[in-house]
């Protein structure tokens, strides 16, 4: 998986690529953790380049957004693949993510 | 001999003398072929004077001393006569009570004979009885019997004091099978060493049969009552004999075919038990043995990593011989296929060639056999046929034809350069390789199937599955033949090149950067099979999710742990099947359900994915083995 860090309007954003899968989440994980370490609430996560995401991957995501949430945070998704969406709208998730269309979008939000 | 039987009647003849001694005689003398039999008184000197009475035949004589007046000579005469008669009537009465006692005895010998008989059902110990009895009654050294079921060799049991050779025994039954009229031999010149006199007599058994019984080596000679007496146990044994026979007969009958059963199921189970799967080759082959064992076999193996094998044949003959050189033909190119790495079918052809020539040989047969091998990868068949007929090539586009032997059967000739020829398959081709039993089915009315019958019902059948174009031959043929019994095996093996693989198969650990190589191969398929790119994303999906909870929950990540997958594409359906020895998956399929997004639950998505995915999803633990299945309309 390709992991790209970057910050825009003062929030950090995560961009992913490739497969977003049980293989992959650790990297992620471990990024989510570091946010939390250092008081980070509001989080994106740019799906542009993901076109596969599991069970496991949406888990990882559903635990930084509740991270994000207990301290008044949120964790917005943007950029998804039509196939990604499909599994977001399958398992719902699709109702508890804040999912924009553009990185400005996720962060003109935060401002 | 009547000397013997006077003293019976010596009272009437002394009441006859007294009377002559009352009328002037000296004395009375009875006179049978000159030799006196009786005589009263006992010593006296006898007078020139005297009468003689003749009976009728002049055999016996009454001598009537110390007299010589003519009158008493008819008188005389009389009593001659009447005497005569008396010792006459005795010596019948004798001989009739003689041979009554006799008959008496024989009966009673022949009934104890016929009461053990009947005890003995197997042949050997009736024969045995029957010649200890003989003997016994006839008091006799030995006796025989000889039975020939053929011209040639007799089977000769006996019972004597001193055995003799067979040959000997042989050698007589012979002299008198040539001239059954002649029974009773006792010239030392014309009897086989060791027999000094032999009575032989004919047991009356079947007609293509011949058996005899003979008494031998009597002290003194064997009597006209002796004969009779053998004549009547043979006839009385007969019948016996010839019960043990057809007794005999049904016990070997029914071993044989028994034995027959036996190796007709050994040779049933010699054959493929299950035909083995292979991308991009639709194979299948059966054999319809005819009612006895029979000659033709086939077999496809398939090797890891190497072209598959096939090979089908029909040894020349049928019944035992054929079957054993089967079985054996069989064996060697199985062994040969296995073992030879990478082997072509002429070095297979060449190996069975060599290998079984002396045996083939030895018993003037030979084994005609079509083998060939298939890549999926390149789809080339190579095949050498010796001597195998009928092979039929269908193609796709085209009309179906023969493809004559090119070579020779297996067990002719030593050395001969056997040869492979390759032919490139597409898709939808058709190979059939059959043995004769199926184009020389006859009908009632006498007619062969033939190869255009066959050609043509092939036509109709070639857009089946190999195993339909199999069953169509098979009910093409017996639908020819109606009731007519099938006369020989008929073994088929078809061939048909995929349109496209139907499934694969694979392992990969039980790790979760492993699961890529399910997902590549899963991705493969079913874009051959030209599925929608959304469907093959949710079933990567629904295979990911599977996957992955095996590695995490069966195997706890254990990367040392295999999984067992296997895709199959079944005409409008994918089927997913994984194995995994972990910990038994305990879940409730049917209680699974999409966890509430609000509540952003960590986890549990998994198997709900999956059910939301597919259209059914099974579990089963079994063999300590997890089980999972999954389909999904495509």
């Amino acid at each position: 998986m390709d992991i790209t860090h970057k910050v825009s309007n003062s929030i950090n954003i995560i961009q992913l690529g490739g497969r977003f899968d049980a293989h992959e989440v650790a990297p992620v994980v471990a990024w989510l953790k570091g946010q939390a370490e250092a008081g980070k609430v509001n989080l994106v996560v740019n799906l542009a380049g993901v076109n596969f995401i599991d069970s496991t991957a949406l888990s990882t995501l559903v635990q930084g957004l509740k991270h994000c949430r207990e301290k008044n945070g949120e964790l917005h998704l943007c950029c998804m693949q039509q196939p990604v969406r499909v599994i977001f709208e399958l398992t719902r998730l699709d109702k508890a993510f804040s999912i924009y269309t553009s990185e400005e979008e996720a962060t003109a939000f935060q401002a | 001999m009547f000397a013997d039987l006077i003293h019976l009647h010596q009272n009437d003849f002394q009441t006859i003398a007294e009377a002559w001694i009352r009328v002037g005689a000296q004395a009375i003398r009875l006179v049978e072929h000159g030799e006196m039999i009786a005589s009263m008184p006992k010593d006296i000197s006898f007078s020139k004077k005297e009468i003689i009475g003749r009976n009728a035949s002049g055999s016996l004589e009454l001598h009537i001393h110390g007299m010589n007046d003519g009158a008493w000579q008819s008188i005389a005469d009389a009593m001659t006569e009447l005497f005569s008669h008396v010792l006459t009537t005795e010596t019948e009465m004798e001989e009739l009570t003689a041979s009554l006692v006799e008959t008496q005895d024989k009966l009673v010998a022949l009934y104890e004979l016929t009461q053990s008989a009947r005890r003995a059902l197997k042949i050997d110990d009736l024969l045995d009885l029957l010649i200890q009895e003989s003997r016994r009654l006839l008091d006799a050294d030995g006796a025989f019997t000889a039975i020939y079921f053929n011209n040639h060799r007799p089977q000769i049991r006996q019972s004597a004091i001193e055995p003799l050779p067979e040959a000997h025994l042989h050698a007589a039954s012979t002299i008198y099978r040539k001239d059954t009229r002649r029974h009773n031999f006792k010239d030392s010149m014309t009897l086989p060493r060791g027999l000094s006199n032999v009575i032989m007599s004919t047991l009356p058994v079947r007609e293509n049969v011949f058996a005899c019984i003979g008494v031998f080596n009597k002290t003194g000679d064997f009597t006209s009552h002796d004969i009779k007496l053998l004549r009547a146990i043979a006839e009385q044994s007969g019948a016996q004999i010839d019960n043990a026979l057809l007794y005999q007969e049904a016990l070997a009958r029914t071993r044989f075919e028994t034995e027959m059963d036996l190796a007709r199921q050994v040779q049933i189970a010699l054959l493929p038990q299950s035909i083995p799967t292979l991308d991009g080759l639709d194979i299948y082959g059966a054999s319809a043995p005819a009612s006895q064992v029979g000659g033709d076999f086939f077999d496809i193996i398939a090797r890891k990593g190497q072209p598959l094998v096939f090979m089908l044949g029909d040894i020349t003959g049928k019944g035992m011989p054929a079957a054993l050189l089967m079985t054996m033909t069989r064996t060697t190119a199985r062994s040969a296929a296995r073992n030879m790495p990478f082997s072509r079918p002429d070095q297979i052809v060449k190996r069975l060639n060599t290998d079984l020539l002396d045996d083939f040989s030895t018993v003037s047969m030979f084994s005609t056999a079509f083998i060939g091998t298939f890549d999926p990868v390149n789809r080339s068949l190579l095949f050498s046929n010796a001597g195998q007929s009928p092979i039929l090539f269908m193609p796709v586009q085209g009309e179906p034809q023969l493809l004559e032997a090119q070579d020779i059967p297996i067990g002719i000739f030593e050395d001969y350069e056997y040869i492979s020829q390759t032919l490139s398959l597409v898709p939808g081709d058709v190979l059939v390789a059959a043995t004769d039993g199926f184009n020389e089915s006859r009908n009632n009315a006498g007619e062969m199937f033939g190869m255009e019958r066959m050609l043509l019902a092939l036509k109709h059948l070639r857009g089946l599955s190999a195993r339909g174009i199999a069953d169509g031959l098979f009910k093409a043929v017996n639908n020819f033949s109606e009731d007519h019994p099938q006369d020989d095996d008929r073994t088929i093996i078809v061939l048909k090149v995929s349109e496209r693989m139907e499934s694969v198969s694979f392992q990969i650990p039980a790790g979760y950067e492993d699961l890529r190589i399910a997902a590549k191969a899963l991705r493969e398929l079913l874009m051959l099979h030209k599925v929608q790119e959304s469907v093959i994303n949710n079933c990567e999906l629904a295979m990911q999710e599977l996957l992955s909870n095996i590695v995490e929950h069966s195997y706890s990540g254990n990367k040392d742990k295999m999984i067992e997958v296997r895709l199959q594409v079944d005409g409008k359906r994918l089927i997913i099947e994984t194995r995994d020895s972990g910990i038994p998956a305990n879940i409730k399929l049917e209680s699974v359900a999409m966890p509430d997004p609000l509540e952003l639950q960590v986890g549990g998505y998994g198997m709900a994915i999956i059910q939301a995915l597919m259209d059914e999803v099974q579990h089963q633990y079994k063999n300590e083995k997890n089980l999972w299945t999954l389909t999904k309309k495509i």
